[in-house]
């Protein structure tokens, strides 16, 4: 393809940009990935805590210093999928008050967007890749749909958290979380088994593998690596 | 298969071993093994792996055994992309044998300034108090990584070389209940 025209080159497969290409692709746009990292497939998520260490940045070091540093830490990924791949799923949205630290609390930065712009954007993608939660128990979410799956399971020491809680006047509610609770849009429910960090290979927990990764391939995205050079 | 069966068939797969070469072939060991069979070390000099040794054992026996020295070294080793050490979910900057080289160094030079031995010659019980010094603070005579960093990656070496694969689950009792084993070398 060195010569080949193309309609929209994405530098990075993470999360965002297998997004970006999906919904490109579908909108009959020529579209290319460029992935420095390895091309990573679900049979990479080895239930490991030490072999998942292979799913976080190995590409060339990145300082990040200075007055405005890049947005580069160890949870940075490595790989086709990027840091999706090993995440735990906590899906909360912001609410109105984040897009407005700056006015309202003297830190940070507002954001040039406000909450209700965003809404159906949280709406849309929660119902799009499967969210599981309570809006009922969760009194604090900002508006918005009703999560398309009921919650995840809670155990022993989610309710001793929950008495804790009680006790002090204060509640507790289910996480809204990107893992399926039950079947959804043809990907297993969760079976509790705890390798959310090492990458879900199931398809219960939300990765761009299992999400918009085949709705790119199959819009005709391309995938290639990007060349790069290292110094050692 | 049903997934419990799945599992029980992977249980034996071999987990946890590393790529070492003897005599100019490559074999896969555990770490334990190549321990056992003394193979030598790529990286780490003999100081080092006397330092690291001691401080492992002190921080979690049954470590040295396990073969963290030859652990360690095999992922030092290793092109950091393909390297499965905490310091790099750290964000640790490669080389990481620098960073170890550093806070091997720091822990006998400190060690030498204030009971005037390397840190594997202290007395197990001295041992064991100077480490819970270098986990709260920096001790005088320290240099590289802030040594309750480099207590906390240590540690987290030790761990993993010991009770970080199917073996040391079992010797936990806990299920292991993987959905993929890594059965490639590592």
């Amino acid at each position: 393809m060195a010569n080949e025209k193309v309609d929209v080159v994405i530098v990075g497969g993470g999360a965002s940009g297998i997004l970006l290409a999906a919904k490109l692709g579908q909108a009959g746009k020529k579209v290319v990935i460029l992935e420095m990292g390895p091309p990573l497939g679900l049979d990479d998520l080895v239930s490991s805590q030490i072999w998942s260490r292979r799913l976080k940045w190995g590409g060339v070091p990145v300082v990040s210093e200075g007055k405005n540093p890049v947005a580069h830490n160890f949870q940075s990924g490595w790989g086709l999928g990027g840091a999706a791949m090993h995440q735990y799923a906590n899906w909360p949205r912001f609410h109105a008050e984040d897009f407005r630290v700056k006015t309202q609390y003297g830190r940070g930065l507002d954001w040039p967007i406000s909450y209700d712009e965003v809404r159906p954007y949280y709406d849309r993608i929660q119902k799009e890749v499967g969210l599981s939660g309570d809006h009922v128990a969760e009194v604090w979410r900002p508006a918005g749909d009703p999560y398309p799956m009921p919650p995840m399971k809670w155990f022993r020491q989610a309710d001793l958290l929950a008495e804790g809680f009680k006790k002090a006047g204060m509640r507790t509610a289910p996480m809204p979380m990107a893992i399926n609770s039950v079947p959804y849009n043809g990907r297993p429910a969760c079976i509790y088994d705890g390798w959310c960090e090492a990458g879900c290979p199931t398809g219960a927990l939300v990765n761009p593998q299992v999400t918009y990764l085949p709705i790119a391939k199959k819009a005709g995205v391309e995938i290639a690596p990007m060349p790069t050079s290292r110094a050692c | 298969m049903s997934s419990v069966n799945r599992r029980m068939v992977l249980k034996g797969a071999a987990l946890g071993a590393l790529a070492y070469t003897i005599g100019g072939a490559e074999v896969l060991l555990s770490p334990r093994e190549a321990h056992a069979q003394g193979l030598p070390l790529k990286v780490l000099t003999a100081d080092e792996r006397v330092a690291l040794e001691a401080l492992a054992e002190t921080l979690l026996p049954g470590a040295k055994d396990a073969g963290l020295a030859h652990y360690l070294d095999q992922q030092l080793s290793v092109d950091p992309s393909e390297c499965l050490l905490l310091a790099r979910a750290l964000g640790i900057m490669p080389p990481y044998a620098n960073f170890y080289r550093a806070g091997l160094a720091g822990l006998d030079q400190s060690c030498a300034k204030a009971h005037g031995v390397k840190f594997a010659a202290l007395a197990p019980e001295k041992r064991n108090e100077f480490v819970e010094q270098i986990r709260q603070k920096v001790p005088e005579g320290w240099s590289g990584p802030p040594s309750p960093f480099f207590y906390f990656v240590s540690r987290g070496d030790a761990v993993d070389v010991t009770y970080g694969t199917v073996e040391g689950f079992e010797r936990l009792g806990i299920p292991y209940m993987p959905h993929i084993v890594p059965i490639r070398k590592w």
